[in-house]
């Protein structure tokens, strides 16, 4: 192939590829919507800061465009800046934005680990469970997901973390109290 | 002013807040449905959020953990401006929650609380939850140093990134892996707001890289990966480093619990693939990778599962960035290339012909052993595979194809609906075909066949392109494309086209009198058109049209009286368009 010929097809930049030797430091995820098939908003988690008017706007978009797409289609989707990346389980799409140099069947694999951390708290999860316990939702995604990076990668230690904070740990507590008390008049 | 069923709809939630019997679930369960019926009604909202704030202070642990669980609700709901103020009020309240909480789990509903009215409502909050949150990472419980540290990375804010650095470096050296992971995930957050105050975090990354720990490894990637990113010349140990790490994780060397579906650790693998991609490439790491290569790709490519083709797909894009098309490894991502196209699900397809186009941009060869599968994904009816085979072909132009290549991609083009890839796209075609600019008449051809398909979703670039041809063109290229214009003036044209052509009619035309009335007849017939659809303002047609009319008479003198009469009956059934028909007349 002549020098001048992979001039032109190197400088054809395709959209949507990564532009692999120039990527911005970015985080893994943007943000995360989990919502019905009503179009309803059961949880939503967003890795960047952006105004409550531009989240509706982008929230609205977004759902509309995942509702309209057909049950065997590719599940990912590129729209504006980032890459969709969206996964219908039952009656809720969990649905993920990423940047265009991240791969997208990582991100899908994201999504299926944080259904199988919910399925195994919650047991047998579904919508009524997030809906009624989004909060519990929310403490697993934060265990999970921090600063829109992965990083817990054992399953078993996030339900641990989580199983602790649902103990009462009042007795813990008065062990304390005790053993300070103790401390105190040097019978430690 | 509130509604009767609204008043005692607010009314019914106040009582639900309020009242101490009945299983938790079932208050919540009512509860959200009656806030949810407000969900339209601001000024409720805003009304029963207040009514919360007085109630708060008196009422039962029990009925303040319901509050709180309301104000979460409430601060995700992205509500106007009043509310978020409203909700901006709670931050002291729950900071005060959260001191006298005696148990883990208030604790954390506090935290909770408050990371989501900072996420809806930044403002004062963070400077009032500074104190708390260093007070609990200095704590001694693990599990208060770690919620404390969630919290911590979403005070994002430079002024308190002093504030907090010296505690959370402190608790990178914590007993428990769980805290140390989450430090360095707080202290990567202040990085990347404020990278100046961080003068220790190459060394606490270099440390954490080598933790016994493969949680702390793994929290250590991103961190790496940025600080790669940024300034891949003085890190030229990190590759080695990385590429051991590797090693030690393909070949299962990790507890079992970082497996999935049989393969270890797998984001801990492509992480540190996409950093490789970032650092300088020397030959010596750069030999010792395609053993640990070929081992991932040989424990990847009989698994099935989804999480396998996530790292095929990273080692095939190592591979072709590092090794030439000659070399034994880009045979080997190839054959593995085809798996990923042979497969039946669309998500492993849409991967694979992304991976096609940079083999493709590498060697134009490695594609013609995939001929077959770029045909029968030029017809598939998922629009993301179809998009993704626009741009392979896209790479696939060659001074021999460019014609057959572009009219398949033009046809294509028009089956697309979604505005937004069909603007940037009709860009992207416009400048390949520009490539080919010794070939004018073809050129100018393309840029109104990109112009149809993209019909009103076009790129301004298509129509500036045309014009600007046009102007460079010669008196004989210039009569040939007027006669295209004409045929194209025929059919059916979007708006915008349709002004292009009467701006290049206004403009170049230098046709003899009989063959320009004619032109103008199509012209009028074609606003006439225009104007016959309903979403197109009626002056807008009539302005482009007599725009074009009058450079074109300020140019070729003659006698024009019966284009004004064709003009006046074109025009005559808008009576918007009266004032435009006097002036015509005029």
């Amino acid at each position: 192939m002549s020098h001048k010929l992979r001039q032109i097809i190197s400088s054809v930049q395709p959209e949507g590829i990564n532009q692999g030797w120039s990527r911005k430091s970015c985080k893994m995820m943007k943000f995360m919507l989990l919502f019905s098939r009503q179009g309803k908003v059961r949880l939503q988690k967003w890795f960047y800061a952006v105004g409550d008017k531009e989240r509706k706007k982008i929230t609205r978009e977004l759902v509309s465009i995942v509702l309209l797409r057909k049950p065997k289609m590719c599940n990912f989707l590129d729209w504006k800046d980032f890459k969709i990346v969206y996964k219908r389980y039952a009656s809720l799409f969990f649905c993920c934005a990423v940047e265009d140099s991240d791969n997208e069947l990582l991100t899908l694999e994201v999504i299926h680990r944080y259904v199988e951390i919910l399925d195994k708290y919650f047991g047998s999860v579904c919508e009524l469970d997030i809906i009624f316990n989004f909060e519990k939702a929310y403490f697993i995604l934060d265990e999970f997901l921090l600063a829109g990076e992965i990083q817990e990668p054992s399953k078993n230690r996030v339900l641990r973390a989580v199983e602790n904070a649902d103990a009462l740990q009042e007795e813990n507590q008065e062990a304390e109290a005790t053993r300070s008390i103790l401390e105190e008049f040097g019978l430690s | 002013m509130m509604s009767g069923i609204m008043n005692k709809t607010f009314n019914y939630a106040v009582d639900m807040l309020r009242s101490t019997y009945g299983a938790e679930s079932v208050d919540m369960k009512t509860l959200f449905q009656a806030l949810s019926t407000f969900e339209e009604n601001d000024e409720v909202i805003l009304k029963f959020l207040k009514h919360i704030k007085t109630l708060f202070d008196g009422s039962s642990l029990h009925q303040k953990r319901k509050f709180l669980t309301v104000v979460i609700f409430c601060s995700q709901q992205c509500f106007g401006s009043d509310i978020k103020l409203c909700l901006g009020g709670f931050g002291p309240v729950v900071i005060t929650y959260i001191e006298r909480s005696k148990t883990i789990w208030d604790k954390k509903l506090g935290y909770l609380t408050l990371t989501s009215l900072i996420e809806s409502n930044s403002g004062e909050i963070i400077y009032l939850a500074v104190n708390t949150t260093l007070k609990d990472i200095s704590s001694k419980h693990s599990v208060l140093i770690t919620m404390a540290l969630d919290v911590a990375c979403h005070l994002t804010s430079v002024d308190l990134v002093p504030v907090l650095l010296p505690v959370v470096e402190k608790r990178l050296t914590h007993s428990e892996a769980s805290v140390r992971s989450k430090a360095l995930i707080t202290l990567h957050s202040m990085y990347r707001l404020a990278p100046e105050f961080l003068l220790n975090y190459h060394n606490h990354i270099k440390v954490a890289l080598s933790d016994r720990n493969p949680e702390v490894m793994a929290a250590s990637l991103a961190c790496v990966h940025d600080v790669v990113k940024k300034d891949p010349s003085s890190h030229s140990n990190i590759p080695k480093k990385l590429i051991f790490i590797l090693e030690q994780v393909v070949q299962g060397n990790l507890p079992i619990a970082f497996s999935r579906h049989g393969i270890s650790a797998p984001n801990v693998q492509i992480q540190i693939l996409k950093i490789l991609h970032c650092c300088e490439i020397d030959e010596k790491w750069k030999a010792s990778l395609p053993n640990v290569l070929s081992e991932m790709m040989n424990r990847c490519q009989n698994n099935k599962n989804n999480v396998a083709f996530a790292v095929l797909y990273e080692c095939i894009h190592t591979v072709v960035r590092l090794y030439k098309p000659s070399h034994d490894m880009f045979k080997s991502a190839l054959h593995i290339l085809r798996k990923f196209l042979s497969s039946n699900q669309a998500n492993h397809l849409a991967a694979g012909l992304e991976l096609l186009t940079l083999v493709t941009n590498i060697d134009i060869s490695c594609c013609f052993q995939f001929q077959n599968i770029i045909m029968k994904s030029m017809e598939h009816p998922d629009e993301t595979i179809k998009k993704q085979t626009l741009i392979l072909l896209q790479a696939l132009i060659t001074n021999e194809n460019y014609k057959v290549i572009c009219s398949h991609m033009i046809r294509q083009l028009d089956r697309f609906e979604k505005p937004f890839f069909v603007k940037s796209f009709s860009e992207k075609l416009a400048i390949v075909a520009e490539k080919f600019v010794h070939d004018q008449g073809w050129l100018i051809s393309t840029l109104h066949s990109i112009m149809r398909a993209a019909r009103e979703n076009v790129s301004p670039y298509v129509s500036n392109r045309i014009l600007t041809y046009f102007s460079k063109a010669s008196s004989t290229d210039v009569s040939a494309e007027l006669k295209q214009c004409h045929q194209l003036l025929i059919g059916e044209l979007s708006f915008h086209h349709y002004k292009v052509i009467a701006n290049i009619i206004g403009k170049y035309c230098t046709l003899e009198e009989n063959s320009l009335e004619s032109l103008i007849d199509v012209l009028i017939k074609q606003a006439h058109l225009q104007l016959k659809t309903t979403n197109l303002v009626p002056e807008e047609v009539a302005f482009v049209l007599l725009m074009s009319l009058k450079q074109l008479f300020c140019k070729v003198k003659g006698h024009y009286t019966s284009v004004t009469h064709k003009v006046t009956i074109a025009l005559l059934p808008y009576a918007s368009l009266s004032s435009i028909i006097f002036q015509v007349c005029y």
